[in-house]
């Protein structure tokens, strides 16, 4: 991994098409600026992690399970239509 | 369906060998978060009157993901997408754009969830889309399916 020092109102570029500005400094908080053409997705890391295990999960699901949730689904539409 | 229409061949893990049209693959850009090597999917019906479908992965044939259309459960549901991701889908009209969100079952109903802050934008012709990152977003990763069967005071009785 490259390790670079910079210092507020500094930028880093990478490639011809991604910059990155260190906006502001503040105690233990960086404010960070990114431009990136439209197809490089940028994430806040921690969302973009919580989606990714909650895909992986996801994953985990079984034939049984998926006939549960129909059979559950249909269920409610029962009650809803008697009520 | 002509004969010589390209087929694409996967050994699926929970449905067997599939043959799929070429043009009715789903290309995912970015792939599916956490996914990476899986771009190219395909929908499946389970049971076809069920709004829950199967996202398969031609790429990699263990990866499938049940899917389904968020309006089915959530009908206040909507989302803000960027206009620069609408411009890399080529989606000019909101009617191009077809939104799914993925589910996440268990064996117990009642902790079924709905991951509504990354839903799948495709384009509805194209069959180009993305799973997008909701960050400024009233929703969340798990949004019960089945809230009913939670039996809290939260969870409205419905025959009362």
């Amino acid at each position: 991994m490259l390790i670079l020092t910079r210092k507020s109102g500094e930028m880093i570029a990478i490639g011809d098409d991604i910059k990155i500005y260190i906006q502001e400094i503040r105690g233990n908080q960086v404010k960070i600026g990114i431009k990136a053409p439209p197809e490089v997705t940028v994430h806040r890391e921690e969302v973009y992690l919580r989606i990714q295990e909650e895909n992986r999960m996801a994953a985990m699901a079984t034939t049984e399970q998926m006939r549960a949730a129909i059979e559950m689904l249909r269920k409610r539409k029962e009650r809803r239509e008697q009520a | 369906m002509s004969e010589n229409t390209e087929k694409i061949v996967v050994e699926s893990t929970r449905f067997g060998r599939l043959e799929v049209d070429a043009d009715r693959v789903i290309r995912l850009l970015g792939g599916l978060l956490g996914f990476p090597n899986s771009q190219r999917f395909v929908m499946l019906d389970h049971d076809k009157d069920s709004p829950f479908k199967w996202l398969q992965s031609l790429d990699e044939g263990e990866l499938a993901v049940p899917i389904c259309d968020p309006l089915v459960f959530f009908p206040d549901f909507h989302i803000k997408i960027k206009r620069d991701e609408l411009a890399s889908l080529r989606v000019k009209r909101a009617d191009e754009l077809v939104i799914l969100v993925v589910l996440n079952l268990r064996t117990d109903p009642a902790e079924m969830t709905a991951n509504l802050q990354g839903p799948i934008i495709v384009h509805a012709e194209r069959l180009i889309g993305r799973q997008v990152v909701l960050k400024e977003s009233p929703y969340s990763t798990k949004h019960y399916l089945f809230p009913e069967l939670r039996g809290n005071i939260a969870a409205k009785p419905e025959n009362e």
